[in-house]
């Protein structure tokens, strides 16, 4: 059952824009130069109950603005978008009581006070009750570690404490949907683990993340399924694996051998770096000439001392697909 | 629970935050609050010199003791209405120019209500005390004040603070569009000048515009004169188009509130 569904969502919204000389500058006190910004050319996608959904494109792709919509904080200029069954921008204050967010970049925690204190404010906006407030404090801080550290100054907190305390500022109204954008920004790998974790675990317990990130390792270790947006359309939308498949089924092999080694003269490999005569990475296309045979060519062609064999790392697909912008074909 | 039993707690709390935020930083709230004390007086001050003064006459028809009680309605309205309602102001000032007011669109509440309950400044309160000591000293000067005007006057009062919220929602809603626009305090400092000095002073004219357009009267002036039981005609419109401003002021705040767009992404 599709708990959001978004059918050809258009946004367009006029901006102004000026040069940077002294004339131009003094001329937009006066007049600006208006002009219009199609952040979504008509994107339609659903989402299930419990799913775990990265939602990627580059800088000013319109991810933003989707999830703003999606939100209720900005109105469409056409299109459909439900979710829980509620219209996010008509019923924005029923809808927002059953989700959460949390914005790496914009802190929900009051800066000077406790979390605590930010806790049992969210507990008064929420209007939670104390018994159930209490208990989902509990457990949030005790999943997270951060019993002990909620009572000191926000502004004392690591980076990494102050997330985990922003997760718990989303989670205590116990939201069905939460939208992360960027949870993991600047976190170090500690931490990065503790979070990662902690959404695995919601995840399981059957809330919705839909996560935004440009750390491609949040991507991979947490999300099944991608959507991608490029200048306000939709490029791909589907798993993970099909992801990894999507420029053909390649696999980057790195291979040491005990003498130099010759062409080996096979369709579908590249070669993508060369460290020395004897060590080379390459990519091969799978569908053109399988593992066997390329393993079978280099042991006839020169004596494999070393290889390594892996999967094109989804950063460069990811890549490819920013590149390509809205010419591609949408995956089925 | 109760929608007004949940508000109440959400004011509680928000006051709370705000006595926190206070006790951080001890030292600036007490410097804030003897300079801002400093700065209310010079007005009340300055009466007392017109009138101290041989080669002044004073306001028309006013005594000092009467223009000091007026002067110390506009503090204490002034106290009630800034902490309450300008934190708002400052609120949408910082969170519209960094793209942080969705955070205020994903509560549900009613953004203007989660803004005021940010933007509470519990501390701020204690400026009330300048004001009532201020009014004490000059009914005592005038003999005390007759116990009927009190009730009429509370009333009055409310519709004062009424209206500086009305202000604080035109400055609000203007920043939606008008972005990182700090000037906009100045705009309400230049029109709040008129409100602390008798109406005499002013043509009948601007008197009019004061009491029935923009009812700058009402904050101060109408209040009290309730207060010393000499209202005048211009009264009775005041009230009308005090609410009729707080009408205007929402329905700006609910306009202008719609066309954020956020910063970029």
């Amino acid at each position: 059952m599709s708990l959001i569904e978004v059918e050809s969502l258009v946004k367009t919204y006029t901006t102004w824009q000026r040069g940077s000389g002294f004339g131009e500058i003094a001329k937009s006190v006066f007049k600006r130069e208006l002009h219009e910004v199609h952040a979504l050319n008509g994107i339609s996608f659903d989402i299930g109950e419990g799913s775990l959904v990265g939602f990627l494109g580059p800088n000013g792709a319109g991810k933003s603005t989707t999830l703003k919509i999606l939100t209720g904080v900005l109105h469409p200029t056409s299109g459909r978008a439900t979710a829980l069954g509620y219209c996010p921008w008509r019923e924005r204050k029923r809808y927002v009581a059953n989700i959460g967010a949390v914005f790496g970049q914009k802190s929900q925690l009051i800066w000077d006070i406790p979390p605590l204190d930010s806790f049992m404010m969210n507990q008064a906006i929420y209007a939670i009750e104390d018994g159930a407030f209490r208990s989902r404090l509990d457990s949030l801080s005790g999943m997270l570690g951060v019993r002990e550290l909620m009572r000191q100054p926000t502004r004392n907190l690591s980076l990494g404490e102050r997330m985990k305390c922003e997760f718990i500022m989303a989670m205590l109204h116990e939201p069905r949907i939460v939208f992360l954008d960027e949870p993991t920004i600047g976190l170090d790998l500690i931490a990065k683990e503790s979070i990662r974790d902690f959404i695995l675990e919601m995840n399981a317990q059957g809330v919705t993340f839909i996560l935004t990130t440009h750390d491609l390792a949040d991507v991979e270790l947490l999300a099944r399924r991608v959507i991608v947006i490029n200048s306000g359309e939709l490029v791909f939308d589907d798993g993970l694996e099909r992801l990894r498949s999507y420029f053909g089924n390649r696999k980057r092999i790195r291979l040491l051998c005990r003498a130099a080694i010759a062409d080996l003269g096979l369709e579908g490999l590249a070669e993508t770096s060369r460290a020395s005569d004897r060590d080379i990475s390459y990519e091969l296309d799978l569908g053109r000439t399988s593992l066997d045979r390329f393993i079978a060519r280099a042991n006839e062609r020169t004596l494999i001392q070393d290889m390594s064999i892996e999967e094109i790392p989804i950063e460069g697909v990811i890549k490819e697909l920013y590149r390509a912008a809205a010419t591609l074909p949408r995956s089925p | 629970m109760g929608s007004a039993r949940s508000m109440l707690m959400l004011f509680s709390r928000a006051a709370r935050g705000s006595m926190a935020k206070a006790a951080a930083y001890r030292g600036d709230f007490i410097v804030g609050l003897v300079v801002a004390l400093l700065f209310e007086f010079l007005t009340p001050l300055a009466t007392i010199l017109i009138y101290r003064s041989s080669a002044m006459t004073g306001f028309p028809g006013w005594k000092m003791e009467e223009v000091l009680v007026l002067q110390a309605v506009f503090l204490i309205s002034r106290g009630i209405a800034f902490p309450l309602f300008f934190g708002l102001v400052w609120v949408v000032f910082e969170s519209v120019r960094e793209g942080r007011f969705e955070l205020i669109l994903l509560r549900p509440r009613s953004p203007l209500l989660v803004a005021l309950s940010q933007g509470l400044d519990m501390p701020g309160f204690v400026r009330l005390l300048g004001g009532l000591a201020l009014l004490l000293w000059s009914a005592g000067r005038m003999g005390g004040i007759q116990a009927r005007s009190i009730l009429p006057f509370l009333l009055m009062l409310g519709l004062s603070a009424l209206t500086l919220f009305s202000c604080a929602l035109f400055m609000a809603g203007s920043l939606f569009v008008w972005v990182g626009n700090s000037r906009v305090s100045e705009l309400l400092d230049s029109i709040l000048l008129f409100a602390q000095y008798p109406g005499s002073i002013f043509s009948s004219g601007l008197q009019l515009v004061l009491a029935a357009v923009v009812p700058v009267s009402m904050v101060a002036l109408f209040p009290a004169e309730v207060l010393l039981g000499r209202p005048d005609a211009l009264v009775l419109p005041g009230i009308g188009a005090s609410l009729a401003f707080f009408a205007l002021g929402l329905g700006f705040w609910n306009f202008m509130r719609g066309k954020y767009a956020g910063a970029g992404g």
